[in-house]
């Protein structure tokens, strides 16, 4: 029996598992099998008449029999698939997908739509229990994505996740609360976006909507993989596929290391570009240029890919190619890290540069590099150039100047010599080096040169004394040294020393201190003599006007019994001032003029002297003896006139009844020659040793028995100091007087 | 000390080793008007000291240059450690030396060049160097 079509429809409708709706051109629901009763939980009577509208949670989706679907909700002809939620009586929202399709009828007013619903959260459920439930292989492969580091998801072709693993969820880590199985990737995408969770996809509903329709364009027309940063140091390569049975399979690798690996080479990149020094990288294979920088190709004057690719050596204007590669074999072949060399390169324009270039052999690198290190040395050169011009006229200058000039460390180690002092030693300059300069200073001058260069601080780092130096010929010489400390950071470093020839100038001061010395002896003299004559001869000249007067007065008072008394003194007062006047002029005639010395023996200057006074000797009895004799450098004339002074002396304050015995005798040392002269005559207080040799200082008033003028001793040391020498009373001698001259031996 | 109420001559001490300036200071004195002056004379400073030990010397006139010594800085002490107080005068043909102006560091009271002495300056000298340095009425007290 053959059943009806009715009946047959009838029945799979009542029976068929899944819910089924049927509505009218109105979309009020007309039918409900007992399958959608069950699952919405409304009675029939309840569901019966309701609106389909009302039965949706949201109008978006709600199709309407004219509502025109995109091609993706196109299934069969006329029949669409579509996801939607439908609330239960109970309240639950419940995530469907509806299968609609046109009702037709043979008349219009019965038309409608009957829709197949789906509970697509006991899909869920099911597809999360259902691996488990079953004793598949699928646990094992769902254990076995989770354990690989790559993210995975599939999409079937209603864009419902059916599998995906650990690594996808956490790449999307703000989509995971929303992300589960059967869920399309637009309610993913919604939900999480609704929860506040990804607020990037912007702040107003328009924003999230554009973004939202972006992420679904990408997703379901995806192109090349692209690499998203999905937090502040994390970065996940997306790459979405989709199947030919319309599948789409999205895969999420982390690149992080990656990323952050091609970030430090393009810096390294950016560097090496920018550096000033020149970079190249070659290939030792064929010596072809790999690499050349911004700094290489601009001076160059080529372009990386005129670069790329030719032979280094054509660079280079120096040597031939095969010299090249003679000098790169060792470090080709290992036997050296690094080669530095100095060469020219030709730009290409032909013009060359001197450059020094440092190559290395890059044995890490994937395939062996040579590093070459390049550095245009032109300006260097020529300022190495001018240095060295400037060292050789410095050298030259040292060399030429007469100074002596030493640099020493503060210990006085000599560290240079110019050939100057080492020519004044006598020796050479390098074997000076290495020496302290004191070895080449007298020892008895060493401490107060010592004591000097010690005496350098950082406020008075410098200092200048005179000293006088030998030479290894003997020859004196006086040096002006100025010694410089140089200090760094309040510490000593190094003593510079120059020392300038000054014996001519040094002459030139002795002598005019010495003729400072005796102009101010001149001076001396003349002072006294104003004095003298403003003293010693008004005197006289005082008591003879006043002798005068008296005589005047007694005449005129008729008295004339102390007249001859009066003129006496007259007389002696003239007589005196005669004497006085004589004196002086012997005086200032040998005292003041200049000597002029002669080498001749003492005993011939004696011998003069004492002829001189032959006739006063004769009346003294007087003897003299001359026991020794030495070769003097003296003015003749005023060495006789010398002893002359002192023999006359000693036959003038002779002993009364005594002989005068006078002795000379003579004693030389290395330096000086003393003469002595001694008497046995009356002998003079030791107190006036020095007072006797005054002008006009007689120790005797008493002119009867001591006539003299009080200049012969005077005369004396004047004729000795003009000698550069001296004459002094021996104050220990006691048996008369004696006197010592002495005189340099070899005279001025 | 004052000769017109001691009723003795006013005694003046030359020390010079030129005897011929005792000659001149003598006559000199013969000129000064007033009470008697009597001038004792020694050429030496030895002397000297001696004869103001004797006392009775009112005035000491003393020569600069007194052989063997350097200049009165060595003979005035000599005195002033002899005992006497009285005023001394040092005399020389010459008086512009500098060490002249330490006179009073080495006891002398005044100072006076030789050709500067006549009878005013003896009269001044005498007047200012011997009368009582005490007033009138004091001086009556005390004597």
């Amino acid at each position: 029996m053959q059943l009806p079509a009715e009946i047959l429809a009838k029945a799979l409708y009542d029976t068929f598992p899944d819910p089924v709706l049927v509505t009218d051109v109105d979309g009020i629901i007309v039918a409900a099998n007992q399958a959608a009763v069950t699952l919405l939980g409304y009675a029939e009577p309840d569901i019966l008449g309701m609106e389909q509208a009302k039965l949706e949670t949201s109008a978006e989706g709600l199709l309407s029999p004219g509502q025109t679907l995109s091609a993706t909700e196109k299934e069969a002809a006329g029949w669409v698939r579509r996801n939607a939620r439908l609330r239960c009586k109970d309240g639950r929202v419940l995530a469907v997908e509806l299968s609609q399709g046109p009702l037709s009828a043979a008349d219009a007013a019965s038309a409608g739509t009957v829709m197949i619903v789906r509970d697509l959260t006991r899909l869920n459920q099911e597809l999360k229990t259902g691996w488990n439930d079953r004793n598949e292989p699928e646990p094992f492969l769902r254990s076995a994505l989770d354990s690989v580091s790559h993210g995975f998801a599939i999409y079937d072709p209603a864009d419902r996740l059916v599998l995906c693993n650990t690594a996808y969820r956490t790449m999307h880590a703000d989509f995971t609360a929303a992300i589960e199985l059967g869920k399309t990737f637009e309610e993913i995408l919604r939900e999480t976006i609704e929860s506040g969770r990804y607020p990037q996809a912007g702040s107003t509903p328009e924003v999230r909507q554009a973004w939202i329709l972006r992420q679904l364009d990408i997703h379901n027309n995806p192109g090349e993989p692209y690499v998203y940063q999905i937090s502040e140091d994390q970065w996940v390569q997306i790459e979405d596929r989709v199947t030919e049975d319309n599948y789409r399979v999205g895969l999420r690798a982390d690149v992080t290391d990656l990323v952050r690996a091609k970030s430090e080479a393009e810096r390294l990149g950016f560097i090496l570009e920018g550096v000033a020094q020149e970079v190249y990288l070659v290939r030792p294979k064929d010596r072809s240029i790999i690499y050349a920088n911004k700094a290489a190709r601009d001076n160059l004057q080529y372009s990386m890919e005129e670069l790329r690719g030719m032979d280094a050596r054509d660079l280079n204007a120096e040597y031939r190619p095969e010299e090249i590669s003679e000098k790169m074999q060792p470090l080709i072949l290992g036997k050296t890290k690094v080669l530095q060399l100095d060469t020219r390169h030709r730009r290409k324009d032909g013009s060359i540069y001197v450059c020094r270039i440092r190559v290395q052999r890059m044995e890490n690198a994937p395939e062996p590099m040579m590093l070459s290190l390049g550095e245009d040395i032109t300006e260097r050169l020529e300022i190495e150039r001018a240095l060295d011009r400037k060292q050789t006229e410095f050298e030259s200058l040292v060399r030429s100047l007469p100074d002596l000039i030493s640099r020493a460390h503060p210990d006085t180690t000599l560290t240079y010599v110019n050939e100057n002092y080492a020519r004044f030693t006598g020796c050479k300059a390098e074997d000076m080096v290495g020496r302290k300069f004191m070895e080449f200073i007298p020892p008895e001058m060493r401490p107060d040169v010592m004591k000097k260069i010690s005496g350098l601080t950082p406020e008075r780092p410098m200092k200048t004394l005179e000293r006088q130096m030998q030479d290894h010929a003997g020859e004196k010489y006086w040096y002006s040294w100025t010694n410089l400390m140089v200090f760094k950071e309040g510490e000593p470093v190094e003593l510079v020393s120059v020392g300038r020839d000054v014996t001519d100038s040094y002459q030139a001061r002795e002598r005019i201190a010495h003729q400072t010395q005796e102009l101010a002896m001149r001076n001396d003299a003349l002072e006294q003599f104003a004095g003298i004559v403003s003293h010693d001869l008004k005197a006289p000249l005082r008591q003879i006007r006043l002798f005068a007067d008296m005589i005047a007065e007694d005449v005129g008072a008729g008295k004339t019994d102390e007249l001859e008394m009066l003129s006496a003194h007259i007389s002696d007062r003239g007589k005196a001032m005669e004497q006085m006047i004589s004196s002086l002029l012997e005086y200032s005639q040998l005292a003041y003029r200049t000597i002029k010395p002669t080498q001749f023996n003492l005993s011939d200057a004696v011998a003069e002297a004492w002829s001189n006074l032959v006739v006063h000797a004769s009346e003294a009895k007087a003897r003299l003896t001359i026991e020794s004799d030495a070769e003097i450098n003296a003015d003749f004339n005023l060495m006789v006139q010398l002893l002359q002074n002192l023999f006359a002396n000693s036959m003038k304050y002779s002993v009364v009844g005594t002989p005068v015995v006078v002795r000379v005798d003579v004693e030389t040392s290395d330096t000086e020659v003393s003469i002595a002269v001694a008497d046995n005559g009356i002998g003079i207080d030791p107190a006036q040793a020095e007072r006797i040799f005054g002008v006009f200082q007689r120790l005797h008033r008493d002119e009867l028995q001591y006539s003299g003028s009080g200049l012969g001793l005077a005369l004396c040391r004047r004729i000795a100091e003009s000698h550069g020498g001296s004459i002094a009373l021996d104050a220990s001698f006691q048996r008369g007087a004696r006197f010592v001259i002495t005189l340099p031996k070899r005279g001025l | 000390m004052n000769p017109d109420r001691t009723g003795h001559p006013l005694k003046i001490l030359l020390v010079d080793d030129d005897p011929a300036e005792h000659l001149l200071l003598k006559r000199t004195l013969e000129k000064v008007d007033g009470p008697p002056i009597e001038l004792d004379y020694v050429g030496d400073i030895d002397s000297a000291v001696e004869c103001v030990k004797a006392g009775d010397i009112d005035i000491v006139f003393l020569d600069n240059r007194l052989v063997p010594n350097n200049d009165f800085r060595e003979t005035a002490p000599q005195l002033r450690e002899a005992g006497y107080v009285g005023p001394i005068g040092i005399i020389s043909s010459d008086i512009s030396g500098s060490y002249f102006q330490q006179f009073p560091d080495f006891g002398v009271d005044f100072r006076i060049g030789k050709d500067e002495i006549d009878r005013t300056a003896i009269s001044f000298i005498i007047s200012e160097y011997t009368r009582d340095q005490l007033s009138d009425n004091c001086a009556e007290d005390f004597s």
